[in-house]
């Protein structure tokens, strides 16, 4: 019976794939490392928002002597952890400083969403800062806000480790098992002296940060916070007067750099009321249509005053003489061949093309162009095993350099207000979703140019796959078709003069290359 | 939106119509017949859904972003008989979505082959009336890599499936009751994006997990040698997955379910060489959903039965 044994080969195999097909996703697994260099004179390096390390101090630890030291390392000897405790430590081990970006992009993905429009005040709502949990939830974590909270994050982390190398080679404590041979750390414990605590410090600085960028996220974040700290004790590579010096200090600095951010100007960025002017403005420089909002109803450009908030690595200035030239203007050569290569790619456009528009899209619930470098910049640190101080650099340089592109790219957008390519030929559909805000120049290419310049510099290795990263992200816009090839290829050069700026701050920060 | 379930459950429909025509014809006792062995039927269908409400989770809303969505597929199929007992059958559908609000291009293509094995393990004629129970097993694997992420226009999610169904039959005096339940497991898919949100976390991955899905329905109709009509009820449940976030787009990760009320009609016309056409019509309107749009469908085809023997039927 042929047939019988066919049906019998078929519900043992739908059986058989239905039991045996794995729905758990991978990931890439991080391994731990032990860092490629300690920077011992790391201390001594350029802050960024502090004038100096001396602006904190940390006091002395106790003597090694001291029978409050001895009670600390006893306590770690008598240690006994469970298997849930030994993942928390795995989950930390691989670095703080990269773990809390991390937690950053989950965040900026979670809160990455437009409010809804309210249909009975018949008004676009805008979250409010003071009460973060109630619809529209707050932040809208679009790419300018998103940029500003990698920035402020890395900035902090960034300084207090600076300040905290400082005291860790001014007081030089080794970490405990360096001191006492019969404590056997679980994590991989270097000469770097370990008061005040680097994990303390960077755990203290971000839930600092983090929870001024996400007040609606403070137990969550206490939670990371509390597990980042006892996980360097479960680990025995810390004891409890590490912690609480790294703590003391992190907040501290915290505190310095929150003090910048609240005086940056992002309160005024979303000035609505300015608006008009703007388009005025453009219109007198030679703009013939404005551009509109596509979402229906029309809603509120986004953030159209975030382009006057306080640059990082150049000054207003600089910004001005940076701005792009005009795009071509509407009806001009120029302008029709931009606009008839989009026409065309509803047909021509290759499924690689596609991937390409779709890789980069980082659109609605998703952790914004400036995560997705933010990504890229945090993964290079662990490529290159770097230290927590380093990589909190990387960080910083990455970060600030991406806020930068976003305000100098919102500068430009609302200087020239052009309009999207849908807006003037409802022929080109997009295969992504179309940003809320003026066409020229492509924000994805700006932040994209900045971050791909920094990370060249910084990792010279990667130099050339930075810029095959930046232009795909750059041409990604166009093969969208929500962007003209002039928005992205000035946008992408844009960038790379805002990078250098970043870099200037590199050269001579005193941490080398 | 996940207007993706509600073309498989469409799907579903015109499989079950397909399947119980199939197999009625196999066990229908009236007209003398044993013609499931050799006998094959064709059948071409054109289907059209339109909703302009869905629910983002359990919120049903408009988005004037979307406007009305319309899903509009071309489907072929072939059932065959290996023995009175054992069918096997294969569809595949070209796809159009589109909607008439906001700017996102339609999407089209060629989606996924099915194939199907039914096996009827047992018949029994009474005196209230004939039973029947049967087993389907099924696959289902994408033809080509279109889009999955770009939902609802994406044509489908790309996973690639495997389903068992069991069926229960009852009939007596040409009306007849029919209730089915399955599994469908969904392998994970591959986006082109490698980060990704999904129930509150970031993956960095290509990966995405899909949910599994049970469906079931029950059928009442009537049926004879000219026509068929019969009202249904259909529900699919997805086992897990996350919900659409406010004001967010649909994702592949999405807990989709639906449940549905239509009917159909069918009529039969014989030929002169031994073969026969039907001409069939379904209704269908989502009722109640989750994550999915609040779609009203309709499916009109052509269905053309014949032995490959040459073999004439008789009815």
């Amino acid at each position: 019976m042929p047939y019988k044994f066919l049906r019998l080969l078929t519900l043992a195999g739908s059986v058989l794939f239905l039991a045996s097909c794995d729905k758990s996703v991978d990931q890439p697994t991080l391994e731990v490392y032990e860092p490629a260099g300690l920077d011992e004179n790391g201390g001594q390096w350029k802050t960024i928002v502090l004038s100096s390390t001396d602006e904190v101090t940390v006091s002395a630890p106790q003597a090694l002597e001291s029978s409050s030291y001895k009670a600390e390392l006893q306590s770690l000897k008598d240690l006994k952890i469970t298997p849930e405790q030994q993942k928390t430590v795995d989950f930390w081990a691989v670095g703080g400083v990269y773990r809390w970006n991390e937690i950053a992009r989950t965040l900026a993905a979670n809160y990455n969403l437009p409010p809804v429009y309210d249909e009975i005040q018949k008004k676009y709502p805008v979250p409010d800062p003071a009460n973060p949990k109630a619809e529209p939830k707050f932040p809208f974590c679009n790419p300018p806000y998103a940029s500003r909270m990698f920035a402020y994050l890395g900035v902090a982390q960034y300084d207090a480790l600076v300040a905290a190398w400082k005291y860790k080679y001014q007081y030089s404590r080794l970490a405990p098992s360096k001191v006492d041979a019969s404590i056997t750390a679980t994590l991989p414990v270097s000469s770097l002296p370990s008061y005040p605590s680097e994990d303390a410090v960077v755990a203290a600085a971000s839930l600092e940060i983090l929870k001024v960028m996400f007040p609606g996220e403070v137990d969550k974040l206490n939670a990371y916070y509390e597990a980042h700290r006892n996980s360097r004790i479960w680990g025995k590579a810390n004891v409890q007067s590490d912690l609480d010096a790294g703590e003391a200090l992190g907040k501290a600095i915290a505190a310095k750099v929150i003090a910048r951010a609240k005086t940056d100007g992002m309160g005024a960025a979303n000035n609505q009321s300015a608006v008009p002017a703007m388009i005025s403005a453009a219109k007198a420089r030679g703009l013939k249509t404005e551009w509109v909002s596509l979402d229906a109803p029309a809603r509120p450009p986004m953030l159209p005053t975030f382009g006057n908030v306080k640059t990082w690595n150049f000054n207003e200035t600089q910004k001005v003489a940076m701005r792009p030239s005009p795009p071509p203007a509407l009806g001009s050569a120029g302008f029709e061949k931009d606009l008839q290569e989009l026409r065309g790619m509803g047909k021509t456009l290759t499924r690689e093309q596609h991937r390409i528009a779709s890789y980069w899209s980082d659109g609605v619930g998703s952790f914004t162009p400036p995560g997705h470098w933010n990504r890229e910049a945090a993964n290079l640190t662990r490529k290159y095993k770097e230290n927590e101080l380093r990589a909190a650099r990387t960080m910083a340089l990455v970060g600030t350099s991406l806020m930068d592109a976003g305000i100098a790219c919102w500068d430009t957008k609302f200087y020239y207000y052009t309009p999207r390519p849908f807006q003037v030929d409802h022929a080109v559909r997009s295969t992504i979703g179309t940003p809320n805000f003026p066409s020229f120049t492509s924000g994805h290419s700006t932040f994209s140019g900045a971050a791909s310049t920094v990370l060249a510099y910084l990792f010279p290795n990667e130099a050339d796959a930075m810029m095959v990263l930046a232009n795909e992200a750059s041409i990604s816009r166009i093969y969208g078709c929500i962007h003209y090839r002039s928005d992205s290829e000035v946008g992408l050069t844009h960038g790379n003069a805002i990078g250098q700026y970043a870099i200037k701050r590199a050269q001579s920060d005193g941490a080398g290359r | 939106m996940p207007f993706f379930t509600y073309l498989r459950s469409l799907r579903l429909g015109i499989w079950a119509t397909l399947l119980w025509t199939s197999s009625l014809y196999a066990q229908t006792p009236t007209d003398g017949i044993m013609m499931g062995k050799t006998l094959i039927c064709n059948v071409a269908s054109y289907s059209n859904s339109q909703w302009d409400q869905y629910w983002e989770g359990t919120l049903k809303r408009r988005n004037a972003n979307l406007g009305t969505f319309t899903g509009q597929n071309v489907m072929l199929m072939s059932a065959y008989g290996l023995t009175k007992n054992l069918n096997v059958m294969a569809g595949l559908p070209y796809i159009w979505n589109k909607s008439d609000g906001g700017h996102f291009s339609r999407q089209e293509g060629i989606q996924d082959l099915s194939l199907w094995l039914k096996y009827r393990p047992l018949k029994a004629e009474t005196s209230i009336g004939t039973f029947g129970l049967l087993a389907t097993g099924g696959i289902s694997i994408p033809m080509n890599t279109y889009i999955p992420d770009m939902l609802p226009y994406s044509i489908g999610l790309r996973s690639k499936t495997a389903s068992i169904k069991g069926i229960f039959h009852y009939k007596i005096k040409g009306i007849y009751l029919t209730a089915h339940g399955g599994y469908i497991r969904r392998s994970n898919i591959q986006i082109d994006r490698d980060s990704y949100q999904a129930g509150g976390k970031v993956y960095d991955t290509h990966e995405v997990a899909v949910p599994d899905v049970v469906d079931a329905s029950a059928r009442l109709g009537y049926i004879n040698k000219y026509v068929q009509v019969e009202g249904f009820i259909e529900n699919m449940t997805s086992q897990s997955g996350d919900d659409i976030r406010r004001q967010d787009m649909p994702f592949p990760t999405n807990r989709m379910n639906q449940t549905s009320l239509g009917g159909m009609a069918k009529v039969h016309l014989y030929l002169k060489n031994g073969t026969f056409f039907s001409l069939f019509g379904q209704y269908g309107q989502v009722t109640a959903g989750r994550n999915v749009g609040q779609a009203r469908m309709y499916t009109v085809g052509i269905q053309h039965t014949f032995s490959v023997t040459g073999q004439k039927i008789i009815m």
